[in-house]
């Protein structure tokens, strides 16, 4: 039964942006729901903007539709307004192409691309109408899945979810679909049919384990409780993306979305690995796509969409090995017909200013460049292969080229960091303005640089050889942030920060466990919701859910946790070993740096032989892969 | 490698005028929107579209007065040069095809070059408001009641809130008609009103002074209000566009 057309359209007249609550956007698929066997609805806990703007939802809607015994539709999370008005017309949430009640779906799959964004998912599944515990969900609840960068560690949300996929998704979403069905077919009961499902590889079902905790609070052992549960749970990695389907069209929005552009996607993973990074862990091996196959893709998108621009998306898209090759073909191809080329992620080095120079021309807008840390020497600990050099011949090459404006990304918080490497920041930001002044004074111009350091808070990740690090009190980021506000300040410099409380709840959800799942029940209970977006972020009301469910979240944040402990992910793999990560955090303590595999040799990190797998850079073999 | 067959830069041969609705779901766009939408429409209908010069070319393409999000229109117009014309019936099929629901093309004319822009020659657009069914207030006679009323006033004071402020403006002159259409019972206003140089007048506003006029209450607003038509001013006399 489709929802109440009239009274939606009702309130699309007063809500704003109305633009992302309709169907019929260019390229939306809209099939008839009773002529297929499955139907799953793709959830993103966001706003229509950033949910629309994400290429794995992309490339899933793409997939599962391709499909004829499957339809699948989006949902988005309301924004506030329209959210508020849903529940006070009783108005549930619904699948943008059929208009259809997310509880009549057979599978509801959400994408956890964030850890600030669980809330919205209490507050989808509560408008839905769905129970958000797994346990008290029955057979006529859709299959309530996940997916995305918080797979590695989903224990916080763990409860809520009868299913979630660790790993690239373009091969095991069929094989969930299929062995729902199978399941369908044979009339099991739900413990049953999650029991096939556990059996998926790279499927990970919460309910199949136990988790027993010490006196300290620590965790004392996870185990299994199904002879179905696989430990660990392997996450699934495609092996070569050329023969998985990419997208060859786009959902294009009615309104503008925030990357409303085509994303080909140039390589998957990254191997610099900078010691904090999640994704440059999780996403391994590099897999870099052909270069023909992208040219080919690029012209489809453009025919198919319409777009006027095409961004060469990856982790650092410099690093494709056919770079050049590829920047030049569609510069080509398309410089002259009104679509433009963009490179969305710089490395530091005056290589990638000039592809910028190139795909830019004269829209230079600002470059970024993420240095990380302020010193060589914590820059050797986090891993970043970055030097003081590089990134002062990188902004003379931007500097020299027309660009104006650079922003430097820096990190505050990262183990070892003390004031030298604060001051250092301090330092390149200035060094880099003078830089500014005398390019830009060489080249004639009266204009003057602007460098905009933005700085965020370390946050540790599972997965990451820095697991096991605490998170810095709020109280001395503050004090970091406030030394760098007196210091970084003056004509053509500028300072952005992130919200200290928002990185304290990253930090406490990314090392969480499940007993925080009744904190978020409680937080959502209190309101919380959107907490991702500065202005509606409710600190207190966090307070007082952590305080109501009786967790500590400074346990999770703020402690030290050792290598002996049982982490709260133990039973899930990304492929990174244990020891390999063991190695690379005493390696960081000694300020030891570790070349990337890309360049040609093996630094045994595991994945490949633990998944069967190889890095595939075009140009050029990796040797040592046992 | 061979050139993309899409569209090059060059002189414009041919300029091809179109004429879109703005409809259902794409009421919500905003003008914005709405020219996004088109520019990628005629990029996808692979029509030999002139690009601007620059560093970044885009559709020589130019578009009549915004309008409000959330009104519709049957009389979006969209002139577009073209570096050869394949006529206006193959313009016409390839669009078809490349339009998203709610813009669909209503007509479609290729104009000898050099003529005058729209903007030129747009004076007026005209609009119908329906009040709705369900808005019992709302009936005929006091809808009549209150069209009449706002035509004998000396002047209209409204006040428009843009992000520089807020400025008040006199509506009463740049009304150029207000009636009642007769029909099937639920109340149906015709305007005729500004667009152009003189001025531009947003339909909402003339309906929610209608409403207030009316007694429906602050909150009301009209079931739907739909733009009908372009004029231009020919002899003292508002005469359709096209
Ligand atoms: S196993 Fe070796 S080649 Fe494979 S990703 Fe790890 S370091 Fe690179």
């Amino acid at each position: 039964m489709q929802i109440d057309s009239r009274l939606l359209d009702e309130i699309l007249e007063v809500v704003e942006r109305p633009a992302r609550y309709v169907n019929g956007e260019w390229n939306a698929v809209h099939k008839r729901l009773d002529e297929v066997d499955v139907r799953v609805l793709l959830a993103f806990p966001d706003t229509y903007e950033v949910g629309m703007s994400h290429l794995g939802l992309k490339i899933l809607y793409y997939i599962l539709n391709q499909r004829d015994d499957v339809a699948c539709e989006r949902t988005f999370m309301p924004w506030v307004d329209m959210h508020a008005a849903m529940r006070d017309k009783g108005i549930p949430l619904y699948s943008l192409e059929s208009r259809l009640p997310a509880r009549e779906f057979d599978i509801l799959g959400f994408s956890l691309q964030y850890e600030l964004s669980y809330t919205n998912v209490l507050a989808m599944l509560d408008l839905a109408g769905i129970p958000a515990r797994s346990e008290a969900r029955g057979a006529d609840h859709p299959l309530v899945i996940a997916g995305g960068p918080c797979a590695y560690n989903p224990e916080p949300v763990a409860p809520f979810f009868d299913a979630i996929l660790l790993g690239e998704g373009e091969e095991a979403v069929g094989e969930i679909v299929d062995e729902y069905k199978r399941a369908r077919r044979e009339s099991l009961s739900r413990r049953e049919m999650l029991e096939v499902l556990a059996r998926v590889p790279g499927v990970y079902v919460p309910s199949l384990y136990d988790v027993e905790y010490r006196e300290d609070g620590k965790i004392a052992r996870i185990f299994p409780t199904s002879p179905a549960a696989a430990y660990p749970v392997q996450k699934r990695v495609v092996r070569d993306l050329g023969a998985v389907p990419f997208p060859d069209n786009f959902v294009v929005p009615f309104a503008e979305i925030i990357h409303d552009r085509i994303m080909l996607e140039v390589f998957r993973g990254c191997t610099h690995g900078c010691r904090f990074c999640q994704a440059g862990m999780v996403y391994r091996p590099v897999r870099e796509r052909d270069l023909d196959d992208l040219c080919e893709l690029a012209r489809r998108l453009v025919t198919s969409t319409g777009y006027e621009e095409i961004s060469l998306m990856s982790l650092s898209s410099a690093d494709y090995s056919r770079i050049r090759e590829l920047v030049s073909n569609l510069l080509q191809r398309y410089s002259g017909s009104g679509v433009a080329v963009s490179l969305p992620s710089l490395r530091v080095d005056s290589f990638s200013v000039d592809l910028a120079k190139e795909v830019e021309k004269g829209r230079k807008t600002g470059l970024t460049f993420a240095p990380e840390a302020g010193t060589q020497r914590l820059r050797d600990v986090i891993n970043k292969g970055v030097t003081r050099n590089d990134l002062l011949e990188a902004v003379r090459a931007a500097f020299a080229a027309g660009w104006q404006a650079v922003k430097l990304y820096f990190m505050i918080g990262l183990p070892t960091e003390t004031e030298d490497d604060l001051a250092g920041i301090v330092n390149l930001a200035r060094e880099v303005l003078a830089c500014g002044r005398e390019e830009l004074k060489r080249g004639h111009t009266t204009r003057s640089p602007q460098v905009t350091v933005s700085v965020s808070s370390f946050v540790p990740k599972a997965h990451t050889p820095f697991q096991w690090h605490p998170q810095a009190p709020m109280e001395e980021l503050v004090a970091k942030q406030d030394y760098l506000k007196r210091r970084l300040r003056g004509k053509g410099l500028k300072l952005a920060w992130h919200d200290v409380k928002a990185s304290f709840l990253e930090a406490v959800f990314s090392r969480g466990d499940r007993r925080l799942a009744a904190a978020l029940e409680e937080a959502a209970a209190l309101g919380c919701r959107f907490d991702a977006w500065h202005e509606e972020l409710r600190f207190d009301k966090w307070q007082e859910a952590f305080a109501r469910s009786g967790v500590d979240p400074k346990f999770y944040a703020n402690t030290h946790w050792s290598y002996d402990d049982v982490l709260p992910w133990d039973h899930l793999s990304a492929g990174v070993s244990r020891d390999y990560l063991v190695a690379e955090s005493r390696r960081a303590a000694e300020g030891v740096p570790t070349p990337d595999c890309r360049l040609g040799k093996c630094v045994k990190c595991g994945v490949c032989p633990q998944l069967k797998v190889a890095p595939r850079i075009l140009a050029r073999p990796v040797e040592g892969v046992s | 490698m061979e050139r993309n067959a899409l569209s090059s830069p060059g002189k414009p041969q041919a300029t091809c005028r179109l004429r879109l609705t703005k409809t259902g779901p794409a009421r919500f766009m905003s003008h914005l929107d709405f020219i996004r939408a088109a520019e990628r429409a005629v990029r996808r209908a692979d029509l030999p579209v002139a690009l601007t010069e620059g560093f970044h070319p885009h559709p020589r393409m130019s578009f009549s007065p915004a309008l409000p999000v959330g009104v519709e229109s049957e009389c979006e117009l969209i002139d577009v040069d073209l570096r050869e014309s394949p006529g206006a019936d193959e313009v016409a099929r390839r669009l078809g095809r490349a339009l998203p629901p709610g813009m669909r093309l209503v007509s479609c004319m290729v104009l000898p070059r050099g003529g005058p822009s729209l903007s030129s020659m747009i004076r007026a657009a005209s609009y119908q408001v329906d009040f709705g069914r369900d808005n019992v207030a709302a009936r005929p006679d006091v809808i009549e009641a209150a069209i009449e009323g706002l035509l004998r006033a000396n002047a209209i004071p409204v006040s428009r809130t843009t992000p520089k402020g807020t400025r008040e403006f006199d509506l009463r002159p740049l009304i150029y008609d207000l009636r009642l259409l007769r029909g099937d019972g639920a109340a149906s206003v015709h305007m005729l009103v500004a667009a152009g140089p003189r001025g531009h007048v947003r339909p909402d506003d003339v309906a929610r002074e209608i409403a207030r006029r009316a007694g429906l209450g602050p909150g009301a607003r009209p079931a739907r209000i739909v733009r009908k038509e372009f004029y231009v001013e020919r002899e003292g006399r508002f005469r359709p566009l096209l």
